[in-house]
């Protein structure tokens, strides 16, 4: 920490924070998340190809970036891009930050980085693949891919992250509720009821200065609330799982651990999205130059925003529901939730697209960015409303359909509008202009047709029912996923562009003559999204309406030399694909799992083969006792006695 | 595509398609002559509140739609034939595998291990599913909580079965099936 930091402290409480060191603050934030970002988007590169089984990935390896990605680009936007961000639209919006916001800002940054590397390490380096959610207890049933060091390092930097969150929301609640605050009655509880919009709805009650509540304040004082809530109890089951890499004994009801996990896992998201809309609300005014169109019904939304959004993480469960749990109940009443708390998003979008109808407004690279998003918000919106009703959820859960909505929204919402945010602020961080707004535009619009095709394809994947978190995905997947590769390929392309252009910008310089914006005519907007269209929905849905083929089984793989077997060996066959297969590797069955011992190597009678089956795994210990019994077994013994070698 | 599947499908194009024509409208507006007066403003903001009610109707429309078709009530009423599934990393033991076209049936869903999901397949199309409860670490019972799936087969054949909760290395690979015969 510079030293400057720590003599901060002993200024006077109304001191505050020069906008200079705010802004060196923020620009840290931003190189982190662009750094983290590229990383964590080329892994996503790496899965894609693999599953299009252009260079296949080793199974566990693949998990491992699945789990290191998820977490990563949460890193990159949800922690670092949105969390910079977030502190300078408070400054700009008349916010100033004083010493312990700006010790928390930057203590925030130190343990984010810590954090993030901790997972990187984790997963990549000692092969943690339990996802993104690492949903207790899977960290701790590894199939002998990870020990349980992987696990308490992974859970501890989890903690780490954690802890960022918890620092960040109260730096950003320590500035709301600052003397800039524009609330008359002032002191901290009233300027924080203003900072979440209450001054719109009770303006007797919360008077505000000039009547008017600065708009971007709201959705950054929501979140920062909502997530002291809601990462308390993440907080609590890492500790146990840590606890339980030291003590096997301590354990917690995996039910429990899963309303936990979600109960920071759903306003989470939101920490994504929310700090976006403050953004907007920053931005969008400024390219109109106009103020917000808003009515008194925003700070409504906002209040059912603050509340509804701790309340309604079971949207994530609706398929669990244990014979003699409540949690069926839970599921019920939090569809209504998570209704309404579309209200912020729907209402913020009408206000936002009124703001800007037949304004006099300035397209740049930046206000470009803003828009797609906007659109990207509406329409990841809609499936988002699919996912969050019980009927539909069905049909959907687990599918790639999910992995389209999240993508949906994560690239081309949250990312458009922080390359928007990019593009806006970081000549007012850095000192500099931009390297090229040509290059801004290239950005903007390989993204966007990459990133519409890579979701589309998994909306349609989904609905066909495409198995989501597959190293390998059935067969009859892989036209669609190949037909992604390109979409893939403008994404990265797109990303490239980005970093050469932040790349040149932080080296002061510049590209003369590139003003003219590329695509920015109406007319070739039309042309190339009526293109995007043809190009993917057409092919994707003449595809699906063909009924895929169906699925080949998985011993058509490479099946061995024929031998004649018995009945009773036959009826054997059948059952060791479907039971054991998936885990030991026999070429006559062609089966190829390889978390037990190879079978083609080892001599096989049949009293070992029963042995084996009744008394489990007697290597790591990972193949459960019992998996057949009776006839069964016996069935299976005969087989792999006379189809082995 | 299930049926649902297709209503969403193409239920979401269309609302997709409805909200890229009023992007287009606003984005076209801002190259117009005709700049809005600030006294339009106040109209629009007026109009904002008809516009919310409308989204609070239509989401009590949904609601009132969809909240009575949950898959927890068809599973308190049993089925006439019960079948066993239990999961395992990464394999399924379901018994018996052959059940009846036109009866309702009851899968037993119990887990030895982690959270499974089990998915019904038949081709492509995703028939049913649900969820597994985990074991609990070290606990004493060789399966965790017991969760039940009802259905009811209408055509005969082969039906295949995935996993649909990531459950490890092999997920991809944990795969089963049984028969309906008529």
């Amino acid at each position: 920490m510079e030293a400057g930091t720590a003599r901060a402290g002993a200024m006077p409480a109304t001191a505050t924070i020069e906008e200079a060191r705010v802004r060196a603050l923020v620009a840290r934030y931003f190189y982190a998340t662009t750094a983290i970002f590229l990383v964590a988007g080329a892994l996503g590169v790496v899965m894609r190809q693999s599953q299009a089984d252009i260079f296949p990935i080793e199974d566990n390896f693949f998990y491992a970036a699945m789990t290191a990605h998820g977490l990563g680009t949460f890193m990159a936007w949800g922690a670092f891009a949105v969390m910079g961000f977030g502190f300078w639209v408070l400054a700009r919006s008349g916010f100033e930050m004083r010493p312990l916001g700006y010790r928390l800002a930057d203590a925030t940054w130190w343990v984010t980085v810590v954090g993030t590397a901790g997972i990187v390490v984790t997963t990549l380096l000692m092969g943690f693949a339990g996802s993104w959610v690492f949903l207790y207890p899977l960290p701790f049933f590894s199939a002998g891919q990870w020990g349980d060091a992987a696990t308490g390092i992974f859970a501890f930097s989890v903690l780490l992250v954690g802890v960022g969150i918890l620092t960040w929301c109260t730096a950003i609640l320590h500035t709301v509720a600052g003397p800039s605050n524009p609330s008359e009655r002032g002191g901290a509880l009233n300027r924080i009821a203003v900072g979440l919009g209450i001054g719109i709805v009770f303006p007797r009650l919360f008077p505000v200065r000039g009547g008017e509540t600065p708009y971007p304040v709201i959705p950054l004082t929501v979140i920062a609330v909502d997530m002291l809530i809601a990462t308390l109890p993440l907080a609590a089951l890492l500790v146990i799982m840590i606890a339980q890499v030291i003590d096997p004994s301590i354990t917690v009801d995996p039910l429990l651990a899963k309303n936990m996990l979600w109960f920071f896992g759903h306003p989470v998201v939101y920490l994504l999205l929310f700090p976006a809309v403050a953004v907007y609300y920053l931005l969008i005014p400024q390219y109109a130059k106009r103020p917000l169109a808003a009515a008194n019904v925003i700070g409504i939304a906002w209040v059912i925003g603050v509340i509804a959004n701790v309340i309604i993480w079971a949207h994530h469960m609706y398929l669990d529901y244990p014979a003699d749990t409540f949690q069926s109940v839970i599921n019920v009443a939090m569809q209504p939730l998570t209704f309404s708390i579309t209200l912020v998003s729907a209402i913020s979008v009408y206000s936002l697209c009124a703001t800007m109808y037949k304004s006099d407004f300035e397209w740049n690279p930046a206000s470009g960015f803003l828009i797609a998003g906007l659109i990207g918000w509406f329409t990841a919106g809609l499936s988002g409303v699919v996912n969050a009703t019980i009927a539909l959820n069905v049909d959907v859960h687990n599918t790639l359909w999910i992995v389209g909505h999240f993508h949906h929204m994560a690239l081309l919402n949250i990312g458009a509008v922080i390359f928007g945010a990019a593009y806006a602020f970081v000549p007012e961080l850095i000192g500099k202009r931009w390297y090229s707004q040509k290059l801004g535009w290239w950005h903007l619009w390989l993204t966007m047709i990459g990133g519409y095709g890579n979701s589309i394809i998994w909306y349609i994947q989904g609905l066909n029912g495409g198995p989501r978190r597959f190293s390998v995905l059935p067969e009859s997947y892989d036209a669609l996923s190949q037909l992604t590769l390109p979409f893939v390929v403008l994404v990265a392309l797109g990303q490239l562009v980005f970093a050469y252009n932040v790349i040149q910008t932080m080296r002061g310089r510049r590209r003369a003559n590139d003003d003219k914006p590329v695509l920015a005519d109406t007319r070739q907007i039309g042309l190339v999204t009526g293109a995007l269209a043809l190009a993917v929905l057409v092919p994707g849905f003449l595809v699906a309406l063909d009924r895929l083929p169906d699925r080949e089984p998985v011993q058509a793989a490479a099946p061995g030399p024929e031998k004649a077997l018995s009945p009773e060996a036959q009826a054997g066959e059948e059952l060791f694909t479907t039971t054991c297969g998936s885990c030991h590797a026999f070429s006559a069955a062609g089966t190829s799992g390889g978390i037990g011992p190879d079978l083609d190597s080892l001599p096989l009678t049949q009293e070992r083969v029963l042995a084996a089956i009744e008394n489990g795994g007697t290597g790591s210990g990972q193949m459960p006792a019992n998996l057949l019994s009776g006839a069964d077994a016996t069935a299976v013994a005969k087989y792999l006695d006379e189809a082995g070698g | 595509m299930n049926t649902t599947q297709t209503i969403i499908a193409i239920g979401f194009t269309a609302l997709c398609a409805v909200s890229l024509a009023i992007a287009w409208r606003v984005i076209r507006s801002t190259s117009e002559k005709s700049r809005r007066t600030p006294a339009d403003l106040e109209k629009i903001r007026e109009r904002e509140n008809v516009y919310a009610v409308g989204v609070v109707v239509a989401l009590f429309a949904l609601l009132a739609i969809t909240i009575f078709s949950t898959p927890y009530g068809k599973s308190a009423d049993g089925g006439s034939q019960q079948v066993n599934v239990d999961a395992f990393q990464f394999g399924w033991t379901i018994s018996p595998t052959e059940v009846k076209a036109g009866e309702s049936v009851e899968f037993n869903l119990r887990s030895k291990d982690v959270q499974h999901g089990f998915g019904i397949y038949r081709g492509t199309e995703l028939i049913a599913q649900s969820q597994v409860p985990s074991n609990r670490p070290g606990s004493d019972s060789e399966f965790g909580q017991r969760q039940d799936l009802v259905w009811t087969f209408d055509e005969p054949g082969t039906y295949e079965v995935l996993c649909l909760e990531f459950c490890g290395v092999q997920h991809q690979g944990m795969q089963g099936s049984f028969e309906v015969v008529p």
